[in-house]
């Protein structure tokens, strides 16, 4: 379990988190939400552990990760960022073995090998396996950086349980990759893997999520355990669009409809 | 490109050896294979005098060959660690103040020796020279990337500029230093400025192995962390690096190696740029298949430097950092080219 106590993050006299409160339980998909510049990546980070709050704290399981070294916290969990930019040339395989570097010493272990090759399979990647990752589309890379990270969290167990940040996951994918993606990541809540994304698709953060949650300017201004609680007047509040709200008796989640004036 | 790692290596060993025995075979006196032979049979049975091919092939030549493969592999796997810590293919030793501090700090202490008493004058030019190289390479380097270091990020623009201002102010020292000392004096020091493989000896080659094997293993060790450093500083961290404490350790023991090399054998520019360069082409860049494979092949361009530093106005022989200068240089602009550096992309996270 995550619990983020009255938090705040200033960089360079300026406040970009306020007084965060949060509780993320464990084996759940959590959505976090927000218009541009509202904080989501730097509520990630320090979820993540790469920044440190300027005051307030933050603990998994009891523990302040603050004290946690970036070794320990390596193999508790992983994070996908926005964007990669490799200055040199290494294969997909090399990109997607960095996320075994925390569990190997020097040579990859018949394991890492292993789960390496099986994570490259579920992402549909293998193919690509000996190419250069600069010569991938966009598309490719993000699937690339998502097995590594995948590979990272691959031995999550009952007395080994993992997190996994996910910051836009699926901006550069397809429609039938983003789903295979939030498919693989609702999965893994069932392996022991407690799941956190940032996401932009609405609609597809309403078929995933276990709990949602709405930033504005810095603040944690709704958190929906419920995501189907949703109604047009919080989006308003939000996003400052017009949305209509649409139920079908046959699906199980609401369907959120865009109207900006 | 795993497959092929093995036979990479094997090539790059092979024709190491054969460009050695060339190196060694070239010269004002020519030294026949078979003479490196009985030379080195003698030298185990000592019971022979040497013949003077014999002494000219283990006292000149055999160090001179080795110290300028060994300098070639330093620079080399110089490169590669400063181009992987910064995240830019054009960074190297003489680009960002390493090499030219070292001088500097080389000559500073080669002209001040002149008083000191005549007992810490015979050490001077074996210990303390490459002591205060290091000295100065590492004031030179930290100066450099912590000028270039705005908020969170080191700008390459930056480090490149920050690093032509840090060369001048060492070079113009050294310059001064060779202005104010007497002339034998004087012609070392720009020795230092030029490079020079003339007064190798055995000590040194000694002295440099022993610095730079264990920083070579070191170095090796650190290089799956390094691989991880592309992704950028914070996902290295999510990896489990910690960043600046690796980024520190790898300066220093990067400087510690050039230094060495520089306070024997002189400024050498662009071997740093050129080899990291041809070898991720050919084999990729995880380090840790790159940075043994760039020493392997920056011995062996040096060696080939200074056969061509030798043979060109023969019996007279050119300071070798102007042939690989000459090469490099235009590498340099090619690379320049390719980076767009002076383009949109000036810096990386």
């Amino acid at each position: 379990m995550i619990e983020v106590t009255e938090v705040n993050y200033t960089i360079q006299k300026k406040q970009l988190l306020q007084n965060i409160n949060l509780c993320i339980q464990k084996n759940t998909f959590t959505v976090i939400m927000g218009a541009n510049g509202a904080g989501k990546t730097t509520l990630l980070q320090l979820l993540a552990g790469s920044i440190v709050p300027s005051s307030g704290s933050i603990t998994i399981n009891g523990i302040d990760i603050a004290t946690l070294s970036p070794e320990v916290l390596a193999k508790k969990r992983a994070v996908l960022s926005q964007q990669y930019h490799l200055p040199f040339t290494l294969t997909v395989r090399e990109v997607v073995m960095m996320g075994r570097y925390p569990f190997f010493q020097h040579q990859p272990l018949t394991i890492d090998v292993a789960i390496v090759n099986q994570v490259m399979q579920q992402m549909n990647v293998a193919h690509l396996a000996d190419t250069f990752y600069q010569h991938l589309s966009g598309g490719e890379a993000q699937k690339v950086q998502m097995c590594r990270v995948l590979a990272q969290i691959a031995d999550a167990s009952e007395s080994q349980k993992k997190i996994l940040f996910l910051d836009e996951p699926v901006s550069q994918l397809d429609v039938k990759y983003q789903y295979q993606l939030m498919q693989i990541a609702q999965s893994l809540t069932r392996q022991h893997v407690t799941v956190v994304a940032v996401l932009h698709d609405m609609n597809l953060a309403l078929q995933f999520a276990d709990t949602l949650h709405f930033m504005k300017s810095g603040q944690l201004l709704y958190s929906l355990q419920q995501p189907a609680d949703i109604d047009a007047a919080l989006i308003k509040n939000i996003f400052d669009v017009h949305a209509i709200k649409l139920e079908q008796q046959n699906l199980d989640h609401p369907f959120i409809y865009f109207q900006p004036e | 490109m795993q497959r092929y790692s093995k036979l990479y290596f094997g090539i790059l060993i092979l024709l190491l050896v054969g460009t050695l025995i060339m190196a060694i075979a070239f010269g004002a006196v020519p030294i026949q294979i078979h003479e490196m032979y009985t030379a080195l049979l003698h030298t185990v049975k000592a019971d022979v005098p040497f013949n003077i091919h014999e002494a000219v092939f283990l006292e000149i030549r055999l160090p001179r060959v080795l110290l300028c493969a060994i300098t070639g592999g330093i620079l080399a796997a110089s490169g590669v660690m400063m181009q992987g810590l910064f995240r830019n293919p054009i960074v190297e030793p003489g680009l960002i103040g390493t090499s030219a501090g070292a001088a500097f700090g080389a000559s500073f202490i080669f002209v001040l020796s002149g008083s000191l008493p005549m007992w810490l004058q015979r050490f001077s030019g074996i210990f303390l020279v490459p002591v205060f190289a290091f000295v100065g390479g590492v004031i030179a380097t930290v100066l450099v990337y912590t000028l270039a270091k705005s908020v969170h990020r080191v700008s390459v623009t930056n480090l490149l500029l920050i690093g032509i201002a840090v060369n001048a102010i060492a070079l113009s020292g050294t310059g001064f230093l060779s202005f104010i000392s007497r002339d034998p004096q004087a012609r070392s020091i720009t020795f230092w400025n030029l490079g020079s493989f003339a007064g190798a000896s055995w000590l040194q080659i000694l002295i440099t192995a022993i610095v730079t094997l264990p920083v070579m293993i070191l170095l090796l060790r650190y290089a799956n962390q390094l691989n991880a450093l592309m992704l950028g500083d914070k996902e290295a961290g999510y990896l489990g690096v910690h960043t600046e404490r690796l980024k520190w350790q790898i300066l220093l023991l990067n400087t510690a190696m050039v230094a060495i090399a520089t306070a024997f054998v002189g400024v050498i520019a662009f071997v740093g740029l050129i080899v990291p360069h041809m070898m991720r082409l050919l084999i990729g860049g995880n380090n840790r298949t790159l940075l043994p494979a760039a020493f392997l092949s920056g011995a062996i361009l040096l060696t080939v430097a200074d056969i061509a530093a030798r043979l060109l106005i023969a019996p007279g022989e050119i300071p070798i950092g102007i042939i690989t200068s000459l090469v490099g240089a235009p590498v340099f602009i090619i690379l320049l080219k390719q980076t767009h550096l002076l383009q949109k992309r000036g810096s990386y996270d």
